[in-house]
């Protein structure tokens, strides 16, 4: 009876809804449309709303993990920054050494080379179009390479110091003297440094130009004394073997010390003259040159760098064997 | 004294969850019809909702819950007003009635009233929206719905288990 009581009631509800839903199916389309736009507010523009929240979160998601792309990516980008930094401080580094100059820098690619046993030219891509003319000093970063000889329109020979042509008027840098001496290349083509007999050298001296003979100025690196030794065949003077500052067989490009001062002297910085005056005086980034006769060896060296004057020595005596060492 | 039949699984799991259940259903039938649909089928949620509410409940709420729906379903698609509401009310009768009249233990046996429920109610709403056009009909019936009912049937059955864990 009950069961039979509880079917009845269910068939009377599903009938009445039925009728209900077929009551609102028999009205008028507009009214039919203005209840269901009423249902729709009231029963779905909540839910609409939670709808829009949850697009919301959605659409924060995609664009937190958009953003966290690009963070990604920015990172990236900044390390690649931070890489590109440290090469422009490098090359700004390179264009300090130019700048410090009181010569004009030409620089110049290498294009080609005598390829015999022992290379003794090369060929550069200036020339004279460039301002190169001949006997200019051609270095690089670590020093001195050798000079120019012949010189076209566009390009230019340089005679390498491991030319049997090639000399040099040296200084080498001992540790509380100076000596003044030749550098010049061996039947070998080892480089060696011919010294008076007395001179006091040993092995790790740094060897610069000296600035006379009119070709090279002075400061620019030529190498260390590898071995010292006397001339074994008159015994009147010094032969030092020299370990040279630039390996050759890697040089492919170099720069060419122009002597237009009056361009330089406006990209250079002031130079302070020494005794010996109109010598011009190089800045060798991390290199120790030594001031001229009679120049205080402790003046502060405009380069900076300058690790004997950082030692304090105030005065150096130097040996008054000034050879003049043209070729 | 007629005896109940055994009932069956969905009824085990409590209440709150299987509410919980049947509000994730009309919250899929706003948020997921759209993303989740293939071609033209569509799986029905208000359909999931209510078979697995019928079986549960029996017919009087079976029709209460059918009824409501069908509003709900109106009301979003603003045609026919009172249209789901009607149909969808005969079958949560239908199905509260067969819950209460024949044993529905068997496993699997949503399925069918899953697709049943489907085909039932899109019959009805396809033959009014028709309006005499039965070419539109035959075209919609025989191709969209049965993909509708079985994308229905296949993602009720897997929702209802995952969710009830039945």
């Amino acid at each position: 009876m009950t069961l039979f009581r509880e079917t009845l009631r269910a068939e009377a509800v599903a009938v009445g809804l039925a009728v209900v839903s077929l009551a609102f199916l028999t009205l008028p389309e507009p009214d039919q449309q203005s209840l269901a736009r009423r249902a729709n507010h009231v029963l779905l523009l909540p839910l609409s709303q939670v709808r829009e929240i949850f697009s919301g979160h959605l659409r924060l998601r995609r664009e937190n993990a958009r953003l966290r792309l690009e963070l990604q990516r920015a990172r990236l980008s900044l390390a690649s920054t931070r890489a590109a930094r440290l090469q422009n401080q490098e090359l700004q580094r390179l264009l300090g050494f130019r700048e410090d100059q009181p010569v004009q820098l030409v620089p110049a690619r290498v294009i080609d080379r005598n390829f015999s046993t022992l290379p003794t030219i090369l060929l550069l891509d200036a020339g004279r179009e460039d301002g190169i003319e001949p006997e200019l000093p051609v270095v690089t970063m670590e020093g001195l390479v050798g000079k120019t000889v012949g010189v076209g329109p566009g390009t230019s020979q340089v005679l390498l110091y491991s030319d049997p042509a090639f000399s040099a008027s040296a200084l080498l840098v001992g540790g509380d003297h100076l000596e003044y001496g030749i550098v010049r290349p061996a039947p070998t083509g080892q480089l060696q440094l011919l010294l008076p007999l007395r001179s006091r050298s040993e092995p790790g001296d740094r060897i610069v130009t000296s600035g006379y003979g009119g070709t090279f100025p002075r400061g620019i690196p030529i190498g260390t004394v590898d071995r010292i030794r006397e001339d074994p065949r008159l015994g009147l003077q010094r032969i030092d073997l020299v370990e040279p500052a630039v390996n050759l067989g890697s040089v492919t490009a170099v720069y060419v010390l122009r002597r237009d001062a009056g361009t330089a002297s406006s990209t250079a910085r002031e130079v302070p003259a020494g005794s010996a005056g109109d010598v011009p005086r190089l800045f060798w980034p991390g290199y120790a040159y030594p001031p001229m006769a009679g120049e205080s060896f402790g003046a502060r060296d405009p380069g900076g760098s300058d690790s004997m004057a950082a030692a304090g020595a105030d005065s150096i005596p130097v040996r008054d064997t000034t050879e003049d060492a043209g070729p | 004294m007629i005896e109940r039949p055994t009932r069956p699984g969905p009824e085990r799991t409590p209440t709150g969850r299987f509410l919980l259940f049947l509000v994730a259903c009309l919250a899929a039938a706003m948020l997921l019809e759209d993303p989740l649909s293939l071609g033209g089928a569509a799986p029905d949620f208000t359909v999931i909702a209510l078979v697995y509410g019928a079986i549960r409940w029996g017919a009087l709420r079976g029709a209460v819950l059918g009824f409501g729906l069908g509003i709900f379903l109106d009301t979003l698609v603003l045609f026919q007003f009172g249209l789901h509401a009607l149909g969808m009310t005969a079958i949560g009768y239908v199905l509260g009635k067969l819950r209460e009249t024949v044993y529905l233990t068997t496993g699997g046996v949503d399925l069918p009233l899953l697709a049943g429920a489907k085909l039932a109610l899109d019959v009805l709403v396809l033959a009014v929206a028709a309006g005499g056009a039965w070419a539109a009909f035959e075209l919609r019936f025989f191709w969209d719905s049965p993909l509708s009912a079985l994308y229905t049937t296949l993602v009720g059955a897997l929702g209802h288990r995952v969710f009830l864990g039945s």
